[in-house]
């Protein structure tokens, strides 16, 4: 059969079909890209509200080392917002960010975001322990296990050489059994500090013989210099009716020579009134001591006659060391079982001559709030203390020996609108810090 | 290239119908939710002549309605993402062999069925913008005035919590993590598939140990928070990301081309 | 010419192809015989790429890349490899978007000699009819070689009197043909060359001509001897 043809011709009507065919992968495209691009594309700031902290009243150069951070709620997501006062900046947080923040038990903190920006490489992997730092050094406490015996990791950063040295400090041979805690970390000029509490456990569990040590540490070598035992009267009792508790210098860029050490027992068969949360027993009774010591001589100095305290003053109340003063402020929230106070109280003492120096209260009324924050932040001898005014965060700032007000600030929006109540309604701006 | 293009088309068309069936489903779905809760709600209103109703609050009433509208056609999708090559391979016709026969290899193949499924899901997340502009129509015809209350769209779109976290999240970098994400498991998808066609059974379990391997890796890096700071395993994931998706599309390319039998 | 050398596989654990090695030349039209499941589809499928050989080469004149390989040699199977749902005038279609050696002035006549309608869906062909329309896929493109799975098999006489024409027409005579089948009476005077399989290597390799000439015997007097011992 020879009729086959083997010519080569291409039928018109195919080729008709042949366009027609793209369309629906055209549209599809077009519908997909442009939805998208316009969704996506238009005003992607508009999301996220811009705020910034104007400087109300006062010095602007306060409010510069001043951040609240919070969240700004999209439906029932929180996203993570800064405020300060040249603008907002969101770490738009992925769900990876929020998983991982899960997984690693360090929170944020940010007093570490600085000293990561600054040395990023020595602080690699550091996040559980305790710092201190001087003009000279950086200097990282951990406690690290090896062979059951518990010793002291001291990480060492020379800042202006960039060098970095770790020694391992085991001191008096700490048995397996003992439970020790790293208390406080200091440096005082050439020396380093380690406050450690040891104890034994009883029985029943709690904790006996607490024992509080402070050893003294070379900064170039990592030798022990010295080993100083400070013995707080009541340290003997186990810990259910016999607690101590030291008040660390948060104020941190000066180094103060002392740290405060409270020492509290449980009056016996006295209860308070109030009742602790979950119905469990009524709150015990507690009689406070409390105690300067000072790191240079390894001098403790009972505070008891100068601060007749109540059992609500001391319970109740944050400590604050700036060089030789300390300052003890308390608000009435602890009261309230809530984070917000109506006053605070502030009482000042200067360690190195046994004296009080200053004594006030100031109200938030006065502060043109109904609430102010607890516990405040303290620094550079300011006392911050956030406000919240119709749920517009302020700060107050007030300095700590006259209790005058140096610096108000408060959050407003970039861009003022008209339905700015709704958009601080899903804000909340509740912590205050003060960046390094 | 042109092959490419020619059977993109090819696979496009062959799900028209499919896919106008989910476009229309969605629509009917999510258009019923919002009249049911408008219809509630006014009768509310009825009692109660200050309580306003705004878009975005019906859009926060009917989350279920929108999860169902979602959720099958996400269903349908991902077995279509298997069935974008079964359905070739088993039955009396096998179109498979005209598939593996076309001269100019066998990547367009493979490219064409990978980029027809991805421009499904983006054309239904598309769909899903136009229909919340459509929904908004809705609301207005079917509210009467009294009762409505003006709200931007962002804040409509932002009150639905299927959009949030997964389907159109606020942020683009969210957007683009979640799609990102998605296109990697459908390439780990489609290697699985070539696993099983070129080896069986021992396809199977060597694709399952793959996915395995591949969602290690990728959560790997997240464990090392003590180590490593934030930003830095954010870039080792994305490196790992990356490699993951080279890697799925060459062992997929070689299956493809040598290893697959019809 | 089709060169198939040492080609072995191995399916489900058994081993089908066990070093299977011949020729096919153009011009001529080879004939693979064997029992059912002897390889032969798999044989034509590895050819064309879509089974994957365990070891062994297949050569197409000389040269093994699959790039041109497509538009070289045709393949007809045994089910017609087209969606059910297409008319057969989007199968056709198909062949034409995609193969530069499509003919399709071919293709329609051969579809009006085969007495094909253009509109009829693939899924609800016969069998004979789908057998035709597969010819009419694998005959109407300018390929140098086709092969073919089972072209006969369940196809009623008349159809099968209507391929054989084709068969021997210049459309078949000027290529190299493939043909497996395991009913070899009905075109046993179209072979030139028959490869007989028994498990799962070249048992024979004859020229048909030639053994009827000098040996008298017919293609099937060959098979008895093969596959009766």
């Amino acid at each position: 059969m020879d009729k086959f043809n083997t010519g080569q011709q291409k039928s018109i009507g195919l080729k008709q079909k042949r366009i027609s065919r793209y369309i629906l992968v055209c549209i599809l495209t077009a519908i997909s890209v442009v939805t998208l691009s316009a969704h996506y594309g238009y005003d992607p700031d508009a999301r996220i509200p811009r705020f910034r902290l104007e400087t109300a009243e006062g010095d602007d150069a306060i409010g510069q080392s001043i951040q609240i951070t919070g969240n700004y709620y999209i439906g029932a997501t929180g996203h993570f917002i800064k405020v300060f006062p040249e603008g907002t900046e969101f770490k738009d947080r992925l769900p990876l960010d929020t998983f991982m923040q899960g997984l690693s038990f360090r929170g944020y903190r940010a007093g570490f975001e600085g000293l990561t920006d600054d040395f990023p490489s020595f602080m690699r992997g550091k996040s559980y322990g305790e710092f201190d730092q001087t003009q000279e050094w950086l200097a990282y406490v951990e406690l690290s296990n090896a062979k059951g015996r518990t010793r002291i990791k001291l990480s060492l950063l020379n800042k202006a050489a960039g060098k970095s040295t770790v020694h391992y400090l085991e001191a008096g041979g700490w048995p397996k059994n003992e439970n020790i805690l790293l208390e406080d970390v200091q440096v005082e000029d050439k020396n380093i500090h380690f406050l450690l509490r040891r104890w034994k456990p009883d029985s029943a569990g709690y904790s006996t013989n607490s024992q509080l040590t402070d050893y003294v540490v070379d900064l170039s070598s990592g030798n022990i210099l010295n080993e100083r035992e400070i013995a707080i009267p009541g340290t003997e009792v186990s810990s259910q009716s016999h607690q101590i508790r030291l008040v660390k210098d948060w104020s941190g860029d000066t180094a103060s020579p002392y740290t405060l050490i409270i020492s509290s027992n449980a009056e016996p068969e006295k209860r308070s009134t109030e009742k602790l949360p979950q119905n469990a027993d009524l709150r015990p009774v507690r009689s406070y001591d409390l105690f300067a010591y000072r790191y240079a001589d390894g001098k403790l100095e009972a505070l008891n006659d100068l601060w007749p305290n109540t059992v609500e003053d001391a319970g109740n109340a944050n400590y604050f060391l700036n060089g030789d003063d300390l300052y003890a402020i308390r608000g009435d929230a602890g009261r309230k079982n809530s984070t917000f106070s109506t006053f605070i109280d502030v009482k000042g003492i200067n360690l190195a001559r046994h004296a009080h120096f200053t004594a006030y209260s100031i109200g938030a009324s006065e502060l043109g709030s109904q609430t102010m924050g607890s516990p405040v932040l303290f620094k550079n001898g300011l006392i911050h203390v956030i406000l919240n005014q119709d749920s517009r965060p302020m700060v107050a700032v007030i300095d700590a020996v006259t209790g005058k007000l140096v610096y108000k600030g408060k959050v407003v929006l970039e861009k003022s609108a008209n339905d700015e109540e709704k958009v601080f309604n899903k804000t909340r701006l509740d912590t205050l810090e003060i960046r390094s | 290239m042109s092959q490419y293009f020619k059977l993109l088309a090819l696979e496009v068309r062959r799900f028209r119908y499919v896919l106008a069936g989910i476009m229309v489903y969605t629509l009917i779905v999510e258009c019923v939710a919002v009249a049911l809760d408008i219809n509630n709600h006014s009768r509310l209103f009825e009692w109660n002549n200050d309580s306003r109703h705004s878009f975005a609050e019906v859009i926060r009433n009917t989350q279920s309605g929108f999860q169902l509208a979602i959720v099958i056609p996400v269903a349908v999708l991902l077995a279509y993402a298997l069935l974008i090559w079964y359905r070739d391979w088993f039955g009396r016709h096998p179109f498979i062999y005209r598939q593996m026969t076309i001269p100019g290899g066998r990547a367009p193949l493979y490219f064409s069925k990978l980029t027809a499924i991805l421009l499904f899901v983006f054309s239904m997340v598309a769909w899903q913008l136009v229909l919340m502009s459509v929904l908004r129509i809705e609301y207005v015809w079917l509210t009467p005035d009294a009762m409505q209350e003006a709200v931007d769209f962002t804040e409509a779109m932002t009150s639905n919590e299927v959009f949030n976290t997964f389907l159109l999240p606020p942020s683009f970098k969210a957007f683009a993590l979640n799609y990102g994400l998605g296109i990697l498991l459908i390439l780990i998808l489609f290697t699985g598939v070539l696993m099983e066609r070129s080896y069986r059974i021992m396809g199977i379990v060597a694709g399952l140990i793959y996915a395995a391997l591949n969602v290690t890796l990728l959560i790997l890096p997240t464990t090392f928070g003590l180590y490593l700071y934030s930003s830095e395993i954010w870039a080792i994931c994305l490196i790992v990301f990356g490699l993951e998706v080279a890697a799925a599309l060459w062992i997929s390319l070689i299956l493809v081309s040598k290893k697959v039998s019809a | 010419m089709i060169h198939i050398q040492d080609a072995h596989k191995r399916y489900r654990g058994r081993k089908v192809l066990d070093g299977v090695t011949f020729k096919a030349e153009k011009g001529q039209i080879t004939c693979l015989v064997g029992m059912n499941g002897a390889g032969k589809s798999t044989l034509l499928k590895a050819i064309m790429g879509l089974v994957p050989l365990s070891r062994g080469t297949i050569k197409v004149d000389g040269v093994q890349t699959k790039r041109e390989l497509y538009e070289k040699v045709s393949f007809i199977p045994d089910h017609a490899a087209m969606p059910g749902g297409y008319r057969l005038e989007e199968g056709l279609q198909f062949m034409d978007d995609y193969y530069a050696s499509w003919n399709p002035t071919r293709a329609d006549e051969l579809m009006a000699f085969f007495q094909l309608n253009a509109r009829d869906r693939v899924g609800n062909l016969s069998k004979g009819t789908a057998a035709k329309f597969g010819l009419v896929l694998g005959l109407a493109a300018d390929t140098e070689f086709v092969l073919m799975d089972e072209p006969f098999s369940g196809i009623d006489v008349f159809s099968r009197e209507m391929i054989g024409e084709v068969f021997s027409s210049r459309l078949v005579e000027e290529r190299g043909v493939l043909v497996t089948t395991h009913e070899i009476g009905e075109i046993e005077y179209l072979l030139d060359r028959a490869v007989l399989l028994k498990d799962g290597k070249v048992a024979r390799d004859i020229d048909c001509e030639q053994v009827r000439d000098e040996d008298g015997k017919s293609v099937l007097d060959v098979m008895r001897e093969v596959y009766r011992t």
